[in-house]
């Protein structure tokens, strides 16, 4: 039987059983929010634009099971970060709800709830879609989980930028699902989403740093401090704006996507040098969740600009 | 004799027994509908 002991959740023997195993009984809505749907839902949008961007046609049903198990493949991911992070989460106040420190899933439930939709997203896109789609597939969920969940997150204040590339291949995905191959124009998506993971993630870790830093998380603030951190969202925003014109100067994109796309890469220079000379939560705070609205910005520019077919 | 009244730890597996059958479901007609696109030449 399982029982909760402090925040992790462990075998042991003895009376009381029954109840204890009801309490971890958890309902299908804690195993949907295992899933992290919120990071899904981004996930599924830029794999979505991979594939509409990608030239040549697919059938809208095999689309659609593409996307489904790209969403679930991301899922999966999700449960078993959130089952391997259990101990950190159940110390954060961010994280603290979540289904297992909270008691309502146990850890062995999630996990192999995770490794189950694993195995079923990669086979199912194997099967259905392509070998290069499920291979990438499988490539990401193993990145996000071993390389990133197990492995940077807690040794080096370079997590999230080696661990950006988890988040940064959905629009690979779906290009792959359509053309089979591998393209620059996919891999400028993805280096899109890479490059702009940093400064998204470093502008809500200026604000959480204690809570990182409480549980032993070297996220980029605790380690270098505020002020290196800021400097480097700064140097990734310079970095980010021009990589944001790539769709139109490599002809997947038209002018209408490309002037926005500078106007809003400016923006987000902006607000991160504003954030560098004011060094306040509140900048921060703006700058995190401007780079949101930037991303999904661009992602539906590209999107509409197919689509309606702007120049 | 008399029926036994379900428990919370019933009715929770109950709905996430449901949410796991419509899955499969979906898993089955997708693999259906697939089969069919690709039998078809789609």
């Amino acid at each position: 039987m399982t029982i909760v002991t402090d925040h992790r959740l462990s075998t042991a023997q003895g009376a009381g059983s029954a109840s204890q195993e009801a309490d971890l009984d958890g309902r299908a809505s804690d195993f949907f929010a295992l899933l992290k749907p919120r990071v899904m839902s981004l996930v599924v949008f830029t794999g979505l634009v991979g594939l509409v961007l990608a030239p040549g046609s697919l059938n809208p049903i095999i689309g659609f099971t593409a996307l489904l198990c790209i969403a679930v493949g991301a899922g999966a991911s999700g449960a078993l970060n959130m089952w391997y992070d259990a101990d950190i989460d159940a110390r954060m106040s961010r994280t603290l709800s979540r289904p297992i420190p909270s008691g309502r899933v146990g850890a062995g439930d999630a996990k192999a709830f995770g490794i189950v939709l694993s195995v079923a997203s990669v086979l199912t896109m194997g099967l259905l879609v392509n070998v290069l789609s499920a291979a990438l597939l499988a490539f990401t969920i193993f990145f996000y989980v071993v390389v990133y969940t197990m492995y940077l997150k807690r040794r080096t204040p370079q997590n999230i930028v080696i661990g950006g590339l988890s988040g940064a291949l959905p629009p690979v995905i779906g290009w792959a699902a359509v053309t089979g191959t591998i393209s620059l124009e996919s891999l400028s998506l993805c280096a899109l989403i890479f490059v702009w993971t940093p400064p998204h993630f470093w502008a809500l870790s200026l604000v959480k740093a204690a809570d990182y830093g409480a549980v032993g998380v070297p996220m980029m603030p605790n380690v270098v401090g505020p002020e290196s951190t800021r400097r480097q969202i700064l140097a990734y925003a310079v970095l980010l704006a021009p990589l944001g014109l790539a769709p139109t100067l490599l002809g997947f994109a038209g002018m209408v996507y490309g002037i926005a796309a500078g106007v809003l890469g400016l923006v987000f220079v902006g607000l991160s040098a504003r954030l560098y000379v004011k060094r306040d939560n509140r900048s921060a705070m703006q700058l995190f969740g401007y780079s949101i609205l930037y991303l999904f910005l661009l992602f539906a520019l590209l999107l509409v600009g197919r689509l309606a077919d702007l120049p | 004799m008399s029926i036994m009244p379900i428990s919370d730890m019933h009715r929770r597996r109950r709905s996430r027994n449901i949410a796991l059958g419509l899955a499969l479901v979906a898993w089955v007609v997708i693999i259906f509908l697939v089969s069919m696109v690709k039998v078809s030449g789609g």
